[in-house]
């Protein structure tokens, strides 16, 4: 269930020279746990960087966090209170854990005062205190994932914005991390872009479809799995509901290509 | 609840957090390259300490020229390298996303690379100045050319910082570096006017010939220097990068200053230059910064003196400096080429026969030899026990020159004495054709 919307998006249109990332996109977001879902090449990556504030939109409006951050001090704000996981997780393998994440607060602009113990925060919740003062470059891509998962979380963002973050982790780490996810929706807005639709089910609160840069479905995973029928392949119902709801989406186009669902 | 009970159960205060300027220090090449400088500076300076540092203005020319030299390239490889990092380690994305402004993170990113070169630098400087401090025998050591070298080099790896995040290239740090040591060099190469020179921080022009640089043109090198770097930093990370005008103008400025002005900018030390006589016969001079070798000086013309034996037209007086200005009838000039150290020469040997092609062939002759004259020349020059006389064009000639040589030491005293001075005041006129071999 959401309440106040938190990410206010109208018509944003997104162009990578040629292909158009995202289509004029419209879309509320409020606090809990949002799945991104989308095949390939959907858009939901290159919404999740506009959405970061690391890429540029060719129209529309965007309002973060009550914030335009088109305008300078705006940006600044709304990424204080951000929380990024980037599809392709960059770190400095020389660095141990805890100095990275502390490294991220201070880029994050943390108050300096409360740095300590949101570092240690972060850790814990990903798991990883026992490994705090481990070199990051001696630990698995699971770990790795994690620490990309602690760094975004370090500033208890308001709105934490996750490309693929279970990639790499093993199913007991998904579990814990599903669980993590939805103790952070309490409390923030969480958008979630990933491929495994399970995730989804269990995890978020709402769901949106993206495909070819629109929004094919938007509504609660319960209405996703509904919407399967006994045509549509999968082997969950989730899945069902996610390839009954592209196919639905991309018959409508075809039939009129103007109409945006 | 005891006490003892609610101490028990208090959560342990987090652990301190880790600084970021202390985390980008100690994690990364930049320690390393560091110690390598100062290692390599130090080696460079100290295998070189019997042959140079007969003054303070030689040591510290010597311990620049090698840390700008060895440093700087040094310095921006390393900064180069560490500038490409986010290009390396795909962390863009995720740093454009932090609240902390662009030059902040950048000034942060950079300071292994501007920091480590200082820190090695100075740690040399401090070891070999502690080394040397009992050698100079003339002058002070200059506490602000450390501080402008410094600079120089931090600038230097500033620089490479911002070319390494405007080409993250895997390429581009050899190449900054390869780019940094010929620009560098332009400084120590003596190829290009004194112009160009001084733009280098490598100039080896600052001290230990006699001239001392003004002052403020350690100032001078120092906004040169400096100005560029921050220029490099606010372009690229400033978010009015038009604020990059101003260093970039006060750098302009410096540099047109000190390229025009060139060697204007340095001032004869006529303390260092002013001569040291001894009270001997013939008499012996040489600067004051190099006083400490009159002795040895003294031993080297006692040493050709004596084979004159007081001939006729031998040298009344043996003094340092001036060779390229008129030189009055019975005056040897020399330059001390083979240095100081602690009073003994660095190339006794040099100077002797300095002194013998002074006696035999003087300053103003070039150009007026006299081929018929050469078993006389190689006799006088084999009396005088140089290492190594002329070579002959032919073997006649040569069995001609060893004949006259032995003619020579087969004179009576009295006679080798008149026939020497005949010679030597012949060659003193540039033409020994009218005193033939013995």
């Amino acid at each position: 269930m959401t309440t106040e919307t938190t990410v206010h998006v109208d018509g944003l249109t997104v162009r990578h020279r040629r292909t158009t990332a995202l289509d004029a996109l419209d879309l509320r977001i409020g606090r809990g746990v949002h799945g991104l879902l989308g095949p390939n090449g959907a858009g939901k990556t290159s919404l999740i960087r506009v959405l970061a504030t690391v890429a540029p939109y060719r129209s529309g409006r965007l309002e973060l966090l009550g914030v335009d951050p088109a305008v300078p001090a705006g940006r600044t704000s709304v990424r204080r209170r951000l929380g990024y996981l980037p599809q392709e997780f960059g770190h400095y393998p020389g660095f141990t854990v805890r100095e990275f994440v502390a490294y991220m607060a201070w880029l994050k602009e943390v108050p300096k005062a409360a740095v300590p113990e949101a570092v240690e925060r972060a850790m814990e919740r990903v798991g990883l205190t026992g490994r705090a003062d481990a070199r990051i470059r001696t630990l698995s891509g699971g770990m790795v994932r994690r620490v990309g998962i602690a760094q975004a979380i370090v500033n208890d963002p308001e709105l934490l914005l996750l490309d693929e973050p279970t990639a790499g982790l093993d199913p007991e780490q998904r579990v814990e991390f599903r669980a993590l996810l939805r103790e952070l929706g309490t409390t923030s807005t969480v958008l979630v872009s990933t491929h495994l639709v399970e995730d989804v089910a269990t995890a978020c609160t709402e769901v949106t479809l993206l495909d070819e840069g629109r929004v094919a479905f938007c509504g609660t995973s319960g209405e996703l799995a509904a919407a399967g029928d006994d045509d549509a392949a999968g082997d969950s119902p989730t899945e069902r509901g996610y390839t009954a709801a592209l196919r639905r989406h991309r018959s409508a186009r075809a039939a009129s290509p103007e109409a945006a669902v | 609840m005891s006490a003892a009970g609610t101490l028990a159960t208090a959560p342990p205060a987090p652990p301190a957090a880790p600084r970021v300027h202390r985390t980008e220090l100690l994690r990364g090449a930049g320690v390393w390259v560091g110690a390598v400088l100062a290692v390599s500076v130090i080696v460079a300076v100290l295998a070189r300490r019997y042959f140079l540092f007969d003054t303070w203005a030689t040591t510290q020319a010597t311990l620049r020229g090698a840390g700008l030299i060895l440093g700087g390239p040094l310095a921006l490889t390393a900064g180069c390298w560490q500038g490409g990092r986010e290009g390396r380690r795909g962390t863009g994305d995720l740093l454009a996303s932090a609240a902390r402004s662009p030059l902040r993170r950048a000034l942060t990113a950079a300071l292994p690379s501007m920091a480590w070169p200082v820190l090695g630098y100075l740690a040399a400087t401090a070891v070999c100045l502690g080394v040397l401090l009992p050698y100079p025998s003339y002058g002070h050591p200059a506490w602000h050319l450390p501080v402008v070298d410094a600079v120089a080099l931090g600038s230097l790896g500033a620089l490479g910082f911002a070319a390494g995040r405007a080409v993250p290239w895997r390429f581009s740090p050899p190449l900054v570096g390869v780019a940094g040591y010929v620009l560098l060099g332009v400084g120590v190469s003596g190829y290009t006017g004194p112009g160009t020179a001084w733009l280098s921080p490598a100039n080896k022009a600052w001290g230990g010939f006699g001239d001392v640089p003004v002052w403020w043109a350690g100032v001078l090198c120092v906004v040169w220097t400096a100005g560029l770097a921050a220029a490099a930093l606010l372009a690229g990370h400033a978010r009015r990068r038009a604020l990059a005008v101003l260093p970039l103008l006060a750098a302009v400025a410096a540099g047109s200053v000190l390229y025009g002005t060139g060697d204007g900018l340095l001032r004869s030390d006529s303390s260092a230059t002013a001569l040291v006589c001894d009270r001997g016969t013939p008499a012996v001079c040489v600067r004051a910064d190099h006083a400490g070798a009159l002795p040895a000086v003294r031993a080297v013309v006692t040493r050709i003196d004596s084979r004159l034996a007081g001939a006729p037209g031998a040298p009344v007086r043996y003094r340092e400096g001036g060779t390229g200005g008129v030189i009055p009838p019975g005056e040897v000039r020399f330059e001390l080429y083979g240095g100081v150290f602690r009073g003994r020469l660095g190339d006794p040997e040099m100077l002797y026969r300095d002194f013998v092609f002074a006696v035999t062939m003087p300053f103003g002759c070039e150009g007026s030899s006299n081929p018929a004259g050469y078993p006389a020349e190689y006799a006088v020059q084999e009396w005088l026990d140089l290492g190594r006389p002329l070579f002959a064009d032919t073997a006649a000639e040569e069995r001609h020159a060893e004949s006259a040589a032995r003619r020579l030491r087969a004179l009576a005293p009295a006679e080798r004495r008149a026939w020497l001075g005949r010679y030597l005041v012949a060659a003193r006129g540039c033409d020994t054709s009218g005193v033939p071999a013995p």
